[in-house]
């Protein structure tokens, strides 16, 4: 499930929600992606829109050969981001890039570039893909249109025992929630994720990204997208 | 109350400002101690009064006259109690920036979820420590090194050369006061600055710099 919802400054001034989300299911191998466009950027909603679709064509490429290295996967990722900008310049469509997909073989890669939450619901509790930069300050991302080299990248597949859940969010999100209810957070969406049918859970959660409570990120556009394994 | 209400922050992030005030001898000649003083009484008086703000401005003070000492300890706007500085001898700048840095690079004083710091220089002279090599390395710090600058040179001798080095940005403007008047005008601009960054979609964007020419306006 997902949803993205417009923050309080774009709506004042008329403009959309400028992340984007998408999911994906092939052959019941499942794929999620969220976005951030740059508010600096003219096309920001433009690059973010592509940076879902990109990450979602790239990985499903990984969903067939999960063996093989995720490099490839990453630099086709950008190259498709560029191809789907076309004809805009990637520095005027910046935006982050967040993405899961599970393999045939059962196993999940997921891939971070930018700001933002990547948080993975185990069974012996949670962790995120990408800790905070000590040495960066809050808000001040890399992007697709501003990242130089896959070192800018995080990655990482796990097992399928390692995982019961993805949940992928845009700073937006991720600047307001409390680090210490992450665990409960994680368990909140998969009650609405297992209670209600997938229309019904997507308007649930863009309701409430609507009604956003924190002043901690108040203001922002929010987007969130779940992946969650039923009965495990 | 919301249904997301008890998974997030109930308070904003920090925005930390940290100031470095020269406050050597020659800073209690022509009222500039005094008027320092006030203007940076109204600053932080604006920001406690911001509550509007989605980010929540921090300050802290060093001051370098003599030896560099923490005035003000980083706080919330709202919770400082003013005191004056008083001038004392010569112009330990390096010092401060030692002290800055220790700051700066304190996970524990100002986390990776702070947004980024503003520093701000003001000084009526030429720092005679060893100043230089320290700045070289507050401007090379991988933290202290990502912090916003704002500089203020009081008076025909203050070290024009030295403030171009700390903005280090190099379409950032120097701040010329010519007497103490025009030290309120720069502390109201650095207020309107922050306050506007406070309120922002993103905090960590520096308004556009004024003509520094135009300070009256503030």
């Amino acid at each position: 499930m997902g949803a993205s919802v417009a923050g309080e400054d774009h709506q004042a001034i008329g403009l959309p929600c400028q992340d984007a989300w998408a999911r994906w299911k092939v052959r019941s191998r499942p794929a999620i992606a969220v976005a951030d466009g740059m508010g600096s950027c003219p096309y920001a909603l433009e690059g973010a829109r592509a940076s879902c679709i990109a990450a979602l064509h790239a990985l499903r490429w990984w969903q067939d050969k999960s063996q093989a290295p995720v490099e490839p996967v990453i630099r086709a990722l950008y190259q498709r981001w560029q191809l789907e900008i076309h004809p805009l310049e990637a520095p005027s469509a910046q935006a982050t890039c967040l993405a899961v997909a599970q393999a045939r073989d059962g196993r999940f890669l997921a891939v971070q570039l930018g700001d933002g939450l990547v948080l993975v619901d185990g069974p012996g509790g949670h962790g995120v893909l990408k800790t905070e930069d000590d040495d960066c300050w809050v808000n001040e991302t890399i992007a697709l249109g501003s990242a130089r080299s896959l070192d800018e990248w995080v990655w990482k597949v796990y097992e399928p025992d390692e995982v019961r859940g993805f949940l992928l969010a845009t700073d937006g999100v991720a600047n307001g929630l409390d680090e210490d209810r992450y665990g409960e957070f994680l368990v909140h969406l998969r009650d609405i994720a297992t209670s209600q049918n997938q229309c019904e859970r997507d308007h649930t959660l863009s309701r409430q990204l609507q009604a956003w409570p924190s002043e901690a990120a108040a203001g922002d556009d929010r987007t969130v997208a779940c992946l969650f394994r039923l009965g495990v | 109350m919301t249904n997301l209400q008890p998974f997030t922050k109930a308070t904003a992030r920090m925005l930390p400002v940290i100031l470095l005030a020269d406050v050597s001898g020659s800073m209690s000649v022509d009222g500039k101690i005094n008027a320092l003083n006030e203007a940076v009484r109204e600053m932080i008086a604006a920001f406690a009064d911001e509550v509007a703000a989605r980010a929540s401005i921090h300050v802290a003070i060093i001051t370098f006259g003599g030896q560099a000492r923490l005035h003000q300890s980083l706080a919330t706007a709202s919770d400082i109690t003013w005191v004056d500085m008083a001038t004392e001898g010569n112009t330990p700048l390096g010092a401060a920036l030692d002290l800055a840095s220790d700051l700066i690079d304190s996970r524990d004083q100002l986390p990776s979820t702070a947004y980024r710091p503003t520093v701000v220089l003001v000084s009526d002279g030429w720092p005679n420590d060893d100043w230089e090599r320290k700045l070289n390395a507050f401007n090379a710090g991988r933290r202290t090194g990502r912090t916003q600058r704002l500089a203020m040179g009081i008076g025909s001798d203050a070290d024009e050369a030295m403030l171009r080095r700390f903005v280090v940005d190099s379409d950032t403007p120097i701040f010329h006061a010519e007497d103490a008047s025009q030290i309120a005008s720069f502390f109201r601009y650095v207020s309107q600055s922050v306050t506007v960054r406070s309120r922002s979609t993103n905090p960590n964007i520096l308004p556009q710099i004024q003509d520094p020419n135009a300070l009256e306006e503030f």
